[in-house]
């Protein structure tokens, strides 16, 4: 994890208090490389320190945030997230358009803006990412889809359980739904999915819990979905 | 619907005054008849025999009785007496100087007819001569008509007709003039109607009622624009909010999870962080309610999953700290899964959270919250239920019996439904569904929200 922390942040808001507030969740959060700009211009010359993320509001003094989005994107491909007071369902549809990652609306809570901006890391930087994470039994390795047990040989994962768990590593701590795992097992076919899920959890559950019976890593939430709970986070 | 049955009313009564009038006409001519006639009863008609039968000769002599003689007199009226073989007067009464005493056949045959000497007189044949009775002049008219029998029948026959035929003419004109008063001010009557409505209006601004037309156009216009500046007043407010709010919510957030700070610190944290939480969410439903109530959120229709659906809103709420006081509980038919509706995913997403909220929001001693999604051939129901305190019976009519949020003129608001769950209707409405409330007191509360299917 922590070469996402080291990652840079560049954050842009018209408000300084804005602008100090996340700042200081981001630093209370591990993150320690973030710049700050309160005008688009500003923003853009800070491009040239190579940013790793841009948290863009909308409403800028010299120029709307989605143009100052476009600007970048013509010239890096780092992610942007917006983080605005425009709700609005066009405005969103905007953002996305101008090739935003993701889209917060203010206000917000801490805990979300900093879930959020560490989701968009992982994803873009994951080629630097650990896919390994401990669970309280053992220790998961994605991208050799090896699960370690202590005192055992190591088990193998089957290509779709590697992506049950990719999905629910990924959201980590929260649940997922069972329409979304559902659609990473098999696709957008909702039919008699149920089935075939529970069994690739089952096999899961076999591979990574110590009690398969009473599963504490991969819990069930019943008729809703799963949920994934890394080791110390519990 | 109800322009035409005030039109047919319009003509109706309008057949019924025409009708009167022709009552009225007749009985006045009646009347007038009458008048006339009582005016002309001591008329030569009439005057002309009783002289005749009481002149009377004797011995050569004629005499007039004096009654008759007092008739004569009260008309100024003059009388003589030809005689048949001569045609010389006999015998006359206060005969005027001017009046000749020998007639020929020739005289006697012009003045029969019409005057003698500008008197108007008039005849009576005796078997010993001719009775001739005379006026002033200018006192009467002497009218001479004949006419065929086929004429006169034409006439009479021709009378009748043209007097129903007018009536025909006068209703037909009648009618041809409300149609036309009916086709220029229908649209003005279906313009209100869509004002009333609260729907926009634009009629064309041509024809005699044009100037109607163009002030119906202005005030819907006017109408238009000022609930289009209401609901941008609360958005910009809305708006304006979100900053301040986003220093409040995103310290508290963060300052709650903070370690080094005393528990009791924290548990004030959470507190602000939960009140901030619930502005935000009062001034995004009142920013929604505003543009649902003047048309200005347009749906964005695609198929949406019940089922999922309910597991995400669900998911948010277990996600978001809730407190463990408070216990969702999901049920759906497994045959539910594939079942969807067309609607706004954004906005049922909304109501199911705002539900889920209203039982939190009332429950301050925690409850289990039961979503469950059913369907049946034509609809989908997503019932959101709680254990809770619930509501009196009164309550619960009040709460059904409600107006809307932004049209209530109702100062008492505590009695109003909260802000979330008026959203709530207005969005099951908006997807023409409909929402029911059962409650009980100590018992929970139950809303339903049935969405009818779409078929292809």
């Amino acid at each position: 994890m922590g070469a996402i922390k080291d990652k840079s942040i560049l954050l842009v808001d018209d408000e300084p208090a804005i602008l100090l507030m996340c700042q200081s969740i981001l630093k209370e959060n591990g993150f320690t490389n973030i710049l700050t700009a309160d005008t688009a211009l500003r923003a853009l010359e800070r491009l040239d320190t190579h940013p790793d993320l841009a948290v863009l509001d909308v409403m800028l003094p010299d120029m709307d945030g989605f143009m100052l989005a476009k600007v970048i994107r013509e010239q890096t491909n780092i992610p942007i997230l917006f983080l605005t007071a425009k709700g609005e369902f066009d405005d969103k549809a905007k953002g996305f358009e101008v090739g935003a990652d993701d889209y917060i609306v203010k206000p917000f809570l801490a805990q979300e803006f900093v879930w959020r901006v560490t989701a968009i890391l992982r994803r873009v930087y994951k080629e630097n990412e650990d896919t390994s994470f401990l669970l309280e039994a053992c220790k998961v390795d994605l991208g050799q889809a090896q699960v370690y047990k202590e005192g055992c040989d190591p088990v193998s994962l089957t290509a779709k359980e590697v992506e049950i768990l990719q999905k629910l590593f990924s959201n980590a701590g929260r649940i997922v739904t069972l329409g979304s795992l559902c659609q990473t097992v098999c696709g957008d076919i909702y039919v008699g999915y149920e089935k075939t899920l529970m069994s690739h959890i089952r096999h899961i559950w076999e591979k990574i819990e110590a009690e398969p019976s009473s599963p504490v890593s991969l819990v069930t939430v019943k008729g809703i979905g799963y949920k994934l709970i890394l080791k110390g986070t519990g | 619907m109800n322009i035409q049955k005030f039109f047919k009313r319009y003509v109706h009564s309008s057949v019924k005054l025409f009708c009167f009038f022709i009552l009225v006409n007749i009985f006045l001519f009646v009347s007038l008849i009458m008048v006339s006639v009582s005016h002309g009863n001591q008329s030569p008609t009439h005057l002309l025999p009783c002289i005749s039968d009481e002149l009377q000769q004797t011995d050569g002599q004629y005499t007039l009785p004096d009654d008759i003689v007092a008739l004569l007199d009260q008309d100024h009226a003059w009388c003589m007496l030809i005689d048949n073989a001569t045609g010389n007067v006999i015998w006359n009464y206060k005969l005027p100087a001017n009046i000749p005493v020998q007639y020929t056949y020739g005289d006697i045959a012009k003045m029969a007819r019409w005057y003698l000497e500008d008197y108007p007189v008039f005849v009576s044949a005796r078997n010993d001569g001719l009775l001739v009775l005379g006026y002033p002049k200018d006192s009467y008219w002497k009218l001479s008509a004949y006419k065929t029998i086929v004429s006169i029948k034409i006439d009479a026959i021709g009378f009748i007709a043209v007097f129903f035929l007018n009536i025909g003419i006068v209703l037909l004109l009648f009618i041809f003039n409300s149609r036309k008063t009916e086709k220029a001010i229908k649209p003005i009557l279906i313009g209100i109607e869509e004002i009333a409505a609260g729907q926009k209006t634009q009629l064309a601004e041509q024809g005699e009622l044009s100037e109607i037309n163009a002030k119906l156009n202005h005030v819907s216009k006017t109408l238009k624009r000022r609930d289009t500046a209401r609901a941008n007043w609360i958005s910009g407010i809305s708006h304006d909010i979100r900053t301040p709010l986003s220093m409040v919510l995103g310290y508290s957030s963060s300052l709650e999870k903070n370690h080094g700070l005393d528990s009791d610190v924290q548990e004030k944290m959470t507190e602000i962080r939960q009140q901030a939480e619930k502005i935000k969410r009062l001034i995004e439903d009142l920013n929604l309610t505003s543009k649902l109530e003047y048309d200005m959120q347009p749906l964005r229709i695609s198929n949406i999953y019940p089922v999922e659906l309910a597991r995400q809103v669900i998911c948010e709420f277990l996600d978001s700290n809730l407190d463990k006081k408070y216990v969702f509980e999901f049920e759906s038919e497994p045959q539910c899964e594939t079942e969807f509706i067309r609607g706004d995913e954004v906005l049922i997403k909304r109501a199911i959270t705002n539900l889920i909220q209203n039982s939190i929001n009332h429950n301050a001693n925690g409850c289990k919250i039961t979503i469950s999604v059913t369907c049946s051939e034509k609809e989908i129901a997503i019932v959101v239920s709680d254990n809770g305190v619930g509501v009196s019976a009164e309550k619960l009519k009040a709460l059904n019996s409600k107006t809307h949020y932004l049209e209530s003129t109702d100062k008492a608001l505590h009695l109003r439904h909260g802000l979330g769950v008026l959203l709530v209707l207005q969005i099951v409405e908006a997807h023409n569904g409909i929402m029911q409330i059962l409650s009980e007191e100590q018992k929970g509360y139950e809303t339903t929200l049935i969405f009818p299917k779409t078929k292809y």
